[in-house]
């Protein structure tokens, strides 16, 4: 072939075939270090994956000036100045600044400041290298043109070439027919030809026009305009769309816009195609408040939803809408607000069409809070309005708070000194439904006295509880206005005894930590009590050294108990940090609790508790190991236990297993017993193959509740990820249990792929490896 | 088996050259802020300007976080699991680099009743309250024995 011939220089036949020859021969010559020879603190899992990397010999070159306000220094074998002409031969050298000029000959004109150069051109700046075979420069502002140019990005990993290259006073690379790619000299998986292309190294950003991307030689897409982030920064285009098929909803695509409207607000437009809804419009605006806080809009809409249409013939709108503001604020490190809420049409909306987030498909109540606190030196005053939309048709809504206003006393605990409790809190409820509402107000009051010393502590603390209730009962012929009070008294005390002692040459310290808490708390009738937002704590290791056995505020629990615990730790000599912590702890009670939350539950006779134990274990960095049991010694049981365990390995291999077993003991109602498994894994099999995997079952019901598999293709400068994931969803017709013969299994499909340093589609697939692989980041 | 109660034969606490401290807070009045400011003046630290510290502690927001642990027959979230971390940077008087950036975290879990989101809930700020003490706890022992070790 005959393509340096003299005959088809200006062809753009011959150009195009000298600049592929180029993409897969160079590599020489482009700061190129393959991964033998690269520093290890620099092999990172690109330079992996690429078998070596990009070194910048300038990289990390201070003291180098700003080139518009250095002097020129230029060696050569040998030079000639003619009045202003200055020619240089040999082994050119000009450096000005951090800026590099090195050719076999160049000319230069003192007065334009400008010169040629010829011959083994190369450009150096920091992060920026360009080579050519011709060129000419203007030293003042730093523009240069290079004929037949390659150039390499170092730390953006990319590099590409051109007939026309040229740099200009701003900074800005101009590729003139030219080609672009991320994947390592001699690779051409991919790469991007375009007519014009910029390089904005300040603002970050490629733009390239009469673009055409072809994978191993062969074009594939061509686009008029096409617009790449160099660097992280956030600019306006659209990003990458989302591809993804499932059993409900069908081909699913979205191509989100972006709008970076002004450094402090954005704007996201994701116009979405559902095959057996129709088009979705979302939009999501944000607001960075520069007193303190932030704020999103957000909205979706679509209008007459065909699927919905079929799955509830009832329901006379099928349009489908979410509205959502959430804002978060700080002002002057006094005043904290919170604004969370979320409305939807209907109860199946999220379910239906959040299908990247499996976390908020599992959600049965929409949160719909307001929060301001006061956080002052002594006082911390929250007052909140908080209620919840249902998203199950056979759960009720919760009851509303509108609003709960709490003052509470702050204190240090300082040891050695008497401190005030105190807080009251007064909350008016509301209910949607038909039954008993009202306000209640709370107030606790009391003295507590800190001791403390290095080898221990004790705590004594008395205080009264007051409740009181203005009830509506729209069932009740009379009205009703309960109140109960409580006295409590508690004495906690702690001794902590240590030990030092090495083991398989890691100096450690164990220590052991017994604990004792007495509990008093007179009884008083509550049987009249509603109850608006209390539920049985869980019992857990915690629970021993907590002084109510209820959440909320509606029940003031009647004790008379002391709770035994003792905790270890084994302890890094030199760092302080856990490898092990263990504890184990049982209530002895010496009344009944005769205090519950239903009326007309019976009292609690049991002289003693479960024994609760807690363990953690980090015997590495990369593996730690959880584990909590509830065992009843009465019945030799156990009533609920939990293992959970993650290993990371350096390769960013990660495994997870767990299991969780729970029987109903505590709770009121029919709740099913949990007895189930999971096992969730990202595992790399070659340099570029991955799998990836979650699995949830259900050992009761002998049944996967949902899993997912996945494959991932991962080289220099592409990746692939498929995956396909099963699932449960619970909304269709009744309750549904597994082994109701006729429930919905869900499958879903999502694909992923990106050309690395350009984009690409399918970011949903990273939020649902997230969700389901604990650890995982993408 | 060789144990004996602390500060009766070489303690954790912090040494006299650590007395006064000064804390750089993301959230200075937070309540997480508040219990391990707390927990630092329980063992003898007395926080002041920086000018006149030993030692500075910098500590970043603390960060919560939720997620299902196991699902029930209903494929509703049965048990959570919480996590609450933070991260922490000690330097010296004149702002060199001691410790850090170091993360400690309090993982613990409940069980779910997805019949009482309101109970459940103020469930979730009581064990919230209690992981920050806990994790307050933990950086002062990490500091503690840091200090410990360096001298």
């Amino acid at each position: 072939q005959d393509s340096n011939g003299a005959g088809c220089a200006a062809s753009e036949d011959c150009a195009r075939e000298r600049l592929e020859v180029e993409v897969v021969e160079a590599g020489a010559g482009l700061d190129w270090v393959p991964i033998e020879d690269v520093p290890p603190a620099l092999r990172d899992r690109s330079c992996k994956l690429c078998g070596g990397r990009y070194i910048d010999p300038k990289a990390g070159l201070t003291g180098a000036g700003d080139p518009e306000e250095s002097d020129i220094e230029a060696t050569a074998t040998r030079t000639e100045l003619r009045g202003d002409q200055l020619r240089l031969e040999g082994g050119v050298e000009v450096t000005q600044g951090y800026r590099d000029l090195a050719g076999d000959r160049a000319d230069y004109d003192r007065v334009s400041e400008t010169g040629k150069v010829e011959g083994n051109i190369v450009l150096r700046e920091p992060g920026l290298l360009l080579r050519g075979s011709r060129g000419a420069f203007y030293s003042r502002t730093g523009e240069a043109q290079l004929e037949d140019g390659v150039f390499v990005l170092h730390e953006k990993h990319l590099r590409g070439e051109a007939v026309l290259l040229s740099r200009d006073a701003a900074s800005l690379i101009r590729i003139e027919d030219g080609a672009l790619t991320y994947c390592a000299p001699g690779e051409r998986d991919w790469y991007l030809r375009t007519r014009h292309m910029t390089l904005d190294l300040e603002e970050g950003v490629g733009v390239a026009r009469g673009a055409t991307l072809s994978a191993a030689g062969v074009p594939f897409f061509w686009t008029p305009w096409l617009s790449f982030p160099l660097d992280d920064r956030r600019r306006t285009g659209f990003l990458f769309p989302t591809v993804g098929n499932d059993s409900r909803g069908g081909i699913d695509v979205s191509t989100p816009f972006y709008w970076n409207a002004a450094p402090d607000y954005d704007l996201l437009y994701v116009p979405r195609y559902i095959q057996e809804r129709g088009l979705n419009h979302e939009v999501q605006g944000r607001y960075l408040d520069p007193a303190g806080g932030n704020w999103l809009l957000g909205g979706a809409f679509l209008a007459g939803d065909e699927q919905y249409k079929e799955d509830f013939p009832a329901d006379p709108n099928p349009d489908r809408w979410l509205g959502q503001l959430r804002h978060n604020g700080l002002y002057g490190q006094r005043w904290r607000s919170r604004i969370d809420y979320t409305r939807v049409s209907d109860v199946a909306y999220i379910r239906d069409l959040e299908t990247s987030n499996l976390e908020t498909r599992r959600e049965v109540n929409l949160l719909q809070l307001a929060s301001l606190d006061y956080l002052g030196d002594d006082w911390l005053v929250n007052m909140e309005l908080q209620q919840f939309q249902s998203l199950a048709d056979d759960i009720r809504e919760d009851y509303k708070k509108l609003p709960q206003v709490t003052v509470q006393r702050r204190g240090d605990r300082e040891p050695f000194r008497f401190e005030p409790l105190f807080l009251a809190q007064y909350s008016n409820f509301d209910s949607n439904g038909e039954r008993v509402t009202g306000q209640r107000l709370y107030s606790e009051a009391g003295l507590s006295y800190p001791m403390l010393w290095e080898y221990g502590f004790l705590r004594s603390t008395a205080k009264y509880r007051y409740l009181d209730y203005r009830l509506n009962d729209p069932l009740a012929q009379d009205r009703n206005d309960p109140s109960a009070g409580s006295a409590l008294a508690s004495l906690d005390g702690g001794l902590y005894f240590e030990r030092a002692f090495s083991v398989a040459g890691r100096d450690l310290v164990q220590t052991l930590e017994p604990r004792l808490y007495y509990l008093y708390s007179s009884f008083e009738d509550q049987r009249d009590h509603p109850d608006f937002d209390s539920a049985e704590l869980t019992f857990n290791y915690n629970q021993l050294f907590r002084d109510t056995r209820f959440s909320g505020r509606d029940r003031l629990d009647d004790a008379n108990q002391l709770a035994i615990g003792v905790t270890t730790r084994f302890l890094n000599r030199r760092t302080g940090t856990e490898l092990l912590n263990a504890s184990l702890g049982q209530i002895v009670y010496f009344d009944n609790r005769r205090v519950r939350l239903r009326p007309t539950a019976p009292e609690l006779e049991r002289t003693e508790s479960e024994i609760a134990g807690e363990l953690n274990f980090y015997p590495t960095q990369r593996l730690n190991l959880r584990a909590t049991v509830q065992y009843d010694p009465s019945t030799e049981k156990v009533n609920a236990g939990n293992l959970f365990s993650s290993y990371e390995r350096e390769d960013g291999a990660l495994l997870n297993a767990g299991y969780t077993y729970r029987r109903p003991i505590n709770l009121v109602g029919t709740q099913p017993t949990t007895d189930q498994a999971h096992l969730s894994a990202y595992y790399p099999v070659s340099r570029h193959w991955r799998l990836f995997g979650a699995w949830n079952y259900s050992l009761e019901a002998d049944e996967s509740v949902e899993d997912m598999v996945g494959i991932e293709y991962d080289n220099c400068c592409w990746k692939i990820r498929l995956l396909h994931l099963r699932y449960f969803d619970t909304a269709r017709g009744i309750v549904p249990d597994f082994d109701a013969p006729n429930l919905d299994r869900e499958r879903a499909v999502q694909v992923q792929f990106v050309l690395k340093g350009l984009g690409g589609l399918g970011t949903e697939v990273e939020q649902l490896m997230t969700d389901m692989i604990r650890g995982f980041r993408p | 088996c060789g144990f004996h109660l602390r500060g009766t034969g070489g303690g954790t606490a912090l040494p006299a050259s650590w007395g006064a401290m000064h804390l750089q807070a993301a959230s200075p009045n937070s309540e997480f802020t508040r219990v391990l400011r707390a927990r630092f003046t329980a063992s003898g630290i007395r926080w002041v300007d920086a000018g006149e510290a030993t030692h500075r502690l910098e500590l970043g927001p603390e960060r919560f976080a939720q997620r299902n642990l196991s699902i029930n027959a209903e494929a509703r979230a049965a048990e959570f699991e919480l996590t609450l971390r933070a991260t922490f940077t000690v330097r010296d008087d004149r702002g060199a680099l001691l410790l850090g950036p170091e993360t400690a975290q309090v993982a613990k879990q409940m069980e779910n009743d997805p019949r009482n989101v309101v109970g459940k809930a103020e469930e979730i700020r009581i064990l919230r309250d209690e992981m920050r003490g806990e994790l307050a706890q933990q950086i002062i022992r990490r500091i503690a024995f840091f200090a410990a070790s360096s001298g």
